[in-house]
């Protein structure tokens, strides 16, 4: 196996893959368990507002995950001083925005 | 309107689809939007809405391992992410221009695409590296890379024809938006046949990818009040659950049987899908 700067720095490959990794399965589980805590309580109780709320908190957090993967490696690209794949990050953000202002919008 | 039974049914088909999505290496949409109209009778908007959550909910599910193990090509996956995100940017403002008959009969037109592709071997064309230094985008965006192979050696890769692989993700992210799946038909084909990824890594990344490109729409139609918590719910925890599933499934249902019934499905989904087109009611 070759070593060459895979681990050498927080931002190198292997470290930027494994936080990306943690932050998606962590957030993953994170979801879950609000949105099941969310319809737990509207098969238990007649709180309907609180029950709506935790999943539509549950559901919004799922939509955050894949946005806050595009700004941490947007960020890491930046301390990389690689500014092409910075920009490119940027851009992807930018267009997701634009995704919700367009249909924001429409409607 | 969705009550703890529905609920059960719900998740129960969501897991289902999801664990067989994954084991096919793609994610569910292809079955539940499908299943959601046909068999539960909600509206099209309703199931490709809640189909986007299962999506993300897929992509996030199962992404950690491949990013462990070092298959995913993360600079790859970013710089096609401009074009599926472009392209669902296109999907969200046609979406409230089309029909739902037309909606249907696009998604039958997938199924079938799908059920085609399914039944064509997807072959290993990557190319190692071998030092001869090309001057093309992927070089110049330093996107080759290389992949943990089973005996524990580094195989090298070169990544090619990146614009050709823009302009499929780029149609793969109008479909997404547009019908509420990963469009794993449109990834599959830019990975393997433009950009030559080897197999799992263009599985590993197309995965990552459909995340990020089903969050540009879902955001769009959380805006406007089309996610229903009572039904995305359900789906997506039984999807989470179905992709850490399908992921165990994939080593052991590679079959040419289980391709088969699966081409079965598609077909009886497009059948069904292009009778909703038709307005005819069964």
């Amino acid at each position: 196996m070759n070593q060459e700067n895979d681990t050498s720095d927080f931002f190198g490959r292997k470290n930027l893959e494994t936080f990306l990794a943690n932050l998606l399965s962590w957030g993953t589980m994170a979801a879950c368990a609000i949105i099941a805590s969310g319809m737990t309580i509207s098969f238990t109780s007649s709180n309907s507002i609180l029950s709506t709320r935790l999943i539509n908190i549950g559901i919004a957090l799922f939509l955050f995950l894949p946005i806050a993967r595009v700004s941490v490696m947007t960020i890491a690209f930046v301390k990389q001083l690689d500014f092409v794949f910075a920009l490119i990050g940027f851009l992807v953000l930018l267009i997701i925005a634009m995704s919700a202002a367009v249909s924001m919008g429409l409607y | 309107m969705v009550n703890s039974g529905l609920s059960a049914l719900l998740f129960l088909t969501s897991l289902g689809a999801s664990a067989l999505g994954g084991a096919l290496g793609m994610a569910s949409g292809i079955f539940i939007v499908p299943i959601l109209t046909t068999a539960f009778g909600f509206n099209v908007h309703l199931a490709i809405a809640a189909s986007l959550v299962s999506v993300i909910a897929c992509s996030c599910a199962s992404a950690a391992p491949f990013l462990r193990d070092g298959f995913t090509n993360i600079r790859v996956a970013i710089v096609l992410e401009v074009a599926t995100t472009i392209g669902a940017l296109s999907g969200i403002a046609l979406s409230g221009l089309l029909s739902n008959q037309i909606l249907y009969g696009l998604f039958a037109f997938i199924l079938i695409v799908s059920a085609k592709q399914m039944l064509a071997k997807r072959e290993d064309i990557a190319e190692t590296i071998n030092s001869v230094a090309m001057r093309d985008v992927a070089t110049l965006l330093r996107l080759h890379s290389s992949y943990p192979s089973q005996d524990g050696r580094t195989i090298q890769y070169r990544v090619q024809r990146v614009p050709l692989g823009l302009g499929f993700m780029y149609g793969a992210g109008l479909l997404s938006a547009l019908l509420g799946i990963g469009s794993g038909v449109l990834k599959i084909p830019a990975m393997d046949a433009a950009l030559r990824l080897p197999i799992k890594v263009s599985s590993a990344t197309s995965n990552f990818m459909i995340g990020v490109t089903a969050a540009a729409s879902a955001a769009a139609y959380f805006v406007r009040g089309d996610i229903h918590p009572g039904l995305a719910a359900p789906i997506a925890l039984g999807s989470v659950l179905g992709a850490v599933f399908g992921g165990k499934l994939l080593m052991s249902l590679s079959g040419e049987r289980t391709r088969l019934f699966f081409v079965v499905v598609l077909v009886a989904l497009a059948f069904q899908m292009t009778l909703l087109a038709l307005g005819v009611e069964l």
